[in-house]
């Protein structure tokens, strides 16, 4: 790990969680996991604001959950992704790619 | 969808608590236990890998509370464990709980009384779109007059504005016979409205049974003998027989054909005369016998006009519309129509020309008794000031526990909404209590008023708008004053107050202020009403009510003849006169004092210099037998009493009154005076006798000029030996012995009679004077309260000084001077308000002004005894305080 560990910026934990969830369904152990790998390391998530996020896209029909066993044979709750929820993602990634586009242009100006 | 999703889901954590929260532990547990077997997979021990999760990814806890708290249903949870909590520390007192509830039912259950008649008086009507009807009334520069039915005609033939224009007369008595069962023949008074055949059209009221007039049923006089009876008439009479439809009843003795009946409660809003039937205008020879001229005559003007307005035209466009017609109408018939002029009311504004001094007397009322719960809202509010200083060290644990200054605050208010909404349900059932006692005093008519004063949808909100209103106001200032960040010194001070603060002190000492203040302008305001109830009951009648009786028996409705009619008036004359017990017995049109006049006409004097007609001047006139002033007790200043040859004779006389006498022959002997009445071509009226003033048409009327015509007339007033009630009965069986077929109308003692006049100045003096003394009362309750607190606050320091010598008299003066101070100051107050208060009230009052010296003068002594006397009580105690209990009481 080159740095230390860095809170998400603000307003795209949303939009990452939907990310992980677009590859397959997980459970709330594995997206934090796959953040952290997906990023090297940049971003930790903790427990108190993951699982409010997820509840949040849960009740805005983002995404939908089960129960199942983990290959580990562990009881979990999987979060899956719906329709509406790979709009959003379309939507927002879009737009964030707009926003970093335009930041960059300042930036580098 | 997303919402409704939001919605179920919140809905299902709060009544699955434990089920939701249970999965929410199972997936945090496993989450933290994933992280944990990553650790240990890099050979760490178990307990060194949960620290490391614990550092990296939160405590299980918060993460928890922060879930849950991101909830909505969250909010919901912790008003609900207020709600349970304040519940709690209620039941823990209940004294206070009782008497908070007590005083705030009172105050709620009046109010909610009050505002439910007032709602009954300006309500809508409980017809299709109530608010395109308006009443049209002829009249100019503010006079408002019932129409002639040419008028009417003519207004409706023309005006465009209107989608429906109707006119109705006042409810008329009629006689209702030929109907038993049982084939006696009886006949019974009822009430009946002449209407014109788009009556029920025009309101967009339809029968509930058979079917209301046509249009077309209303064009030839005298063709169409149809009739609607009300719900209360099939009821009552014909046990709400279907069969009813096509029955014929005889009215006035004329057969009529039913053809409908009315919905029940037809027509609830406002104060409306209720009637039993409705005929067709052009009946109006058979319903109102003899007075079939008045569909002709465009003077006659007797009849109320509503009209509905069509859906695209404005009340302004209806008024202009108004304006032009009146014109025209004045130039087409200018000498009927001289100025005349159309004014167009909304259906409320116009209902009775009343309403507007009832409307406002409503609100003076409804002003009071807001008062009233402002005394009370103090009253409670003292108490739980009172309340919270015990319950300073509760507080300062929680505070101290980490309580947020909110979270207090929000409870200490739930538990005043919890209290107030208490008070408000049981102040519902005050209200509906008061509510019937006062319709129960409802002024003597002959015909039943209909106020539909039922506690509907707007009472109701109105009381639950008062409950939480007053909840919030006394419960706000001492929750955010007793939850002061300053727990230190709450958890060391206990229950003894050591060095209280100033401010808290200035709260309580504005409600003490406050409520002097209120109490003495309610009772300056009650006082007022009473001494004027006073003045209104030795206003000079012009007659003596004592030992006087009245009956009447409806000739003119049965199918009598004018001769046939006089010969049985005689006759009952001299069978009652025959009466033992009996002293006099005389006849008059019309009682005074009965709310309306026999008629009106102008006046020509004989040798006085001429003008025109509509510059004549107007008097009120009735038709009175012989002996009449005799009679009723009244002096003659000159001349003499009327007399049989009068009343019979060819030559017309007349008596005058003073005010008469001194507007036409001023300070002359009217006795020998000439006049004619209505036209220059009628016979001449010799004056015989000339009376004092009295009163004719209201107490409270401007000395009116008035002229008592020698005639025919067939009210009897009867002078009894002893209690009047006594003769009704033998007077009833006279009228029976004379004629089984005729409906007496009423019976009933003079003084009975002027229940009536003397209504308005009775209930109001009732009513205010029963809140301003409910009003006293909770204020010294109040202000007993919380000086008895203050003194049980002062304990300690009284005896110490006690214990340094002082007497009683300077411990009296310690604890007193304080309150002397604010009542001064509260009853400053209150006369300044009270002053200002009196210019509203003035109109209300007989013979007195607003600013009544004595009133107000009474009512400062009545108020500072009675405050004085709730401080000494405590204050007495103060006195005697054991110095050694007072010292050990800490």
């Amino acid at each position: 790990m080159a740095d230390k560990p860095s809170e998400i910026v603000q307003g795209t934990l949303d939009m990452l969680i939907l990310k992980t969830l677009a590859l397959e369904p997980m459970h709330g152990y594995g997206i934090t996991e796959r953040l952290e790998q997906m990023s090297k390391g940049t971003f930790r998530v903790n427990a108190g604001s993951l699982f409010v996020a997820l509840q949040r896209l849960q009740r805005g029909g983002m995404v939908k959950s089960e129960w199942k066993a983990t290959e580990n044979s562990r009881r979990a709750k999987y979060y899956i992704l719906t329709q509406q929820g790979r709009r959003m993602l379309d939507s927002e990634t879009r737009e964030w790619g707009r926003q970093v586009a335009a930041i960059a242009r300042i930036l580098e100006a | 969808m997303a919402l409704l999703r939001n919605l179920v889901d919140g809905l299902r954590s709060l009544l699955r608590t434990e089920r939701v929260s249970k999965e929410l532990d199972e997936e945090l547990d496993g989450f933290i236990e994933m992280a944990v077997e990553e650790k240990m997979k890099q050979g760490i021990s178990r307990r060194d890998a949960l620290r490391a999760v614990r550092l990296e990814r939160g405590s299980l806890e918060v993460a928890k509370e922060a879930v849950w708290s991101a909830r909505w249903e969250c909010v919901v949870d912790t008003v609900w464990q207020d709600f349970r909590f304040a519940l709690r520390m209620l039941r823990k007192s209940p004294g206070f709980a009782a008497a908070a509830i007590l005083t705030l039912a009172l105050g709620i259950g009046i109010n909610t009384a009050i505002f439910s008649l007032l709602n009954a008086l300006i309500k809508p009507l409980n017809v299709p779109e109530p608010d395109r009807l308006v009443r049209v009334f002829s009249g100019r520069f503010g006079t408002s007059y019932e129409m002639s039915y040419p008028n009417y005609v003519d207004l409706r033939g023309s005006a465009q504005s209107f989608s429906e224009l109707a006119v109705y007369s006042f409810p008329q008595p009629m006689s209702l016979g030929g109907v038993t069962h049982s084939g006696a023949a009886t006949s019974e008074r009822v009430w009946g409205i002449v209407a014109s055949g788009n009556y029920f059209e025009t309101l967009g009221i339809s029968a509930v049974l058979g079917r209301t007039f046509a249009p077309d049923e209303d064009r030839t006089p005298d063709s169409r003998p149809l009739v609607v009876i009300s719900h209360r008439l099939w009821r009552e009479r014909f046990n709400e027989d279907p069969h009813v439809i096509g029955l014929t009843v005889k009215l006035n003795g004329y057969p009529f054909e039913v053809i409908g009946v009315a919905p029940d409660r037809m027509l609830r809003g406002g104060l409306l005369l209720s009637n039993d039937l409705w005929v067709p205008m052009m009946m109006e020879g058979e319903a109102m016998p003899g007075q079939s001229f008045k569909l002709t005559n465009r003077n006659e003007t007797f009849l109320n006009v509503i009209g509905r307005m069509r859906p695209d035209v404005s009340l302004a466009q209806v008024r202009a519309e108004a304006k032009t017609l009146a014109d025209r109408m004045e130039r087409d018939h200018p000498k009927e129509n001289h100025q005349f002029g159309l004014s167009v009311l909304t259906e409320r504004e116009g209902r009775t020309p009343f309403l507007p001094g009832l409307e406002q007397f409503g609100w003076i009322l409804m002003a009071i008794v807001a008062l009233v719960l402002f005394i009370a809202c103090a009253n409670v509010a003292g108490l739980v000031l009172v309340r919270a200083l015990g319950r300073r060290r509760e507080l300062g644990i929680r505070m101290s526990l980490g309580a947020g200054r909110w979270r207090l605050v929000r409870q200490l208010v739930t538990e005043g909404i919890i209290l107030s909404t208490c008070g408000g349900l049981l102040g519902l059932g005050i209200a509906a209590l008061a509510i019937r006692t006062i319709l129960k005093f409802a002024p003597p008519l002959p015909l039943e008023i209909s106020l539909d004063a039922s506690l509907d949808h707007r009472v109701l909100m109105f009381t639950l708008g008062a409950s939480l209103a007053t909840g919030i106001l006394f419960s706000t200032l001492p929750a955010f004053r007793s939850t002061k960040p300053d727990v230190t010194r709450m958890l060391k001070a206990g229950d003894a107050v050591v060095g209280e603060s100033r401010t808290r002190m200035m709260g309580r000492d504005a409600l003490v202020v406050g409520q002097i203040a209120v109490s003495l302008l309610l009772l300056i305001v009650g006082g007022l009403f009473i001494r004027s109830l006073g003045k209104a009951q030795r206003i000079d009648l012009g007659f003596d009510p004592t030992n006087r009786l009245l009956a009447s028996a409806d000739t003119f409705l049965a199918p009598y003849s004018d001769e046939q009619s006089r010969t049985f008036d005689a006759r009952l004359l001299e069978e009652v006169r025959s009466l033992p017990g009996v002293i006099d017995v005389s006849s008059t049109a019309f009682v005074p004092l009965s709310g309306g006049y026999l008629g009106d006409g102008q006046v020509y004097i004989e040798g006085e210099f001429p003008v025109p007609d509509y510059e004549r001047p107007k008097v009120f006139y009735d038709r009175v037998g012989a002996s009449f002033f005799r009679t009723m007790g009244t002096p003659l200043l000159a001349g003499r009493d009327l007399t049989e040859r009068d009343v019979n004779g060819s030559a017309q006389v007349t008596v005058v009154n003073q005010t008469f006498a001194d507007t036409f022959w001023p300070a002359q002997n009217p006795v020998g005076k000439r006049l004619k009445l209505n036209s220059s071509d009628s016979p001449w009226i010799e004056v015989v006798g000339l009376v004092p003033t009295g009163k004719y048409l209201s107490l409270g009327e401007a000395p009116q000029r008035h002229l008592f015509l020698a005639g025919h007339s067939s009210g009897l007033v009867i002078h009894t030996a002893g209690d009047p009630h006594q003769y009704m009965q033998a007077i009833r069986a006279a009228v029976q012995r004379l004629d089984p077929n005729l409906a007496v109308a009423s019976v009933e003692t003079m003084n009975e009679h002027l229940g009536f006049a003397f209504y308005s100045p009775r209930m109001s003096a009732f009513l205010l004077g029963l809140f301003s003394v409910l009003g006293l009362s909770l204020a010294m309750l109040g202000l007993y309260g919380l000086l008895a607190f203050v003194v049980r606050q002062r304990t300690h320091e009284v005896g110490i000084r006690i214990a340094l010598g002082a007497g009683s008299h300077d411990v009296l003066s310690v604890v007193m001077r304080q309150g002397v101070l604010l009542v001064a100051l509260g009853m400053t107050l209150g006369l300044s308000a009270a002053y200002a208060a009196s210019q509203v009230v003035a109109g209300f009052l007989y013979g007195i002004s607003g600013r009544d010296l004595l009133t107000f003068g009474e009512a400062c002594l009545l108020l500072a005894f009675v405050a004085l006397l709730a401080m000494y009580m405590p204050a007495r105690r103060a006195t005697q305080i054991d110095p050694m209990v007072a010292l050990r009481y800490e």
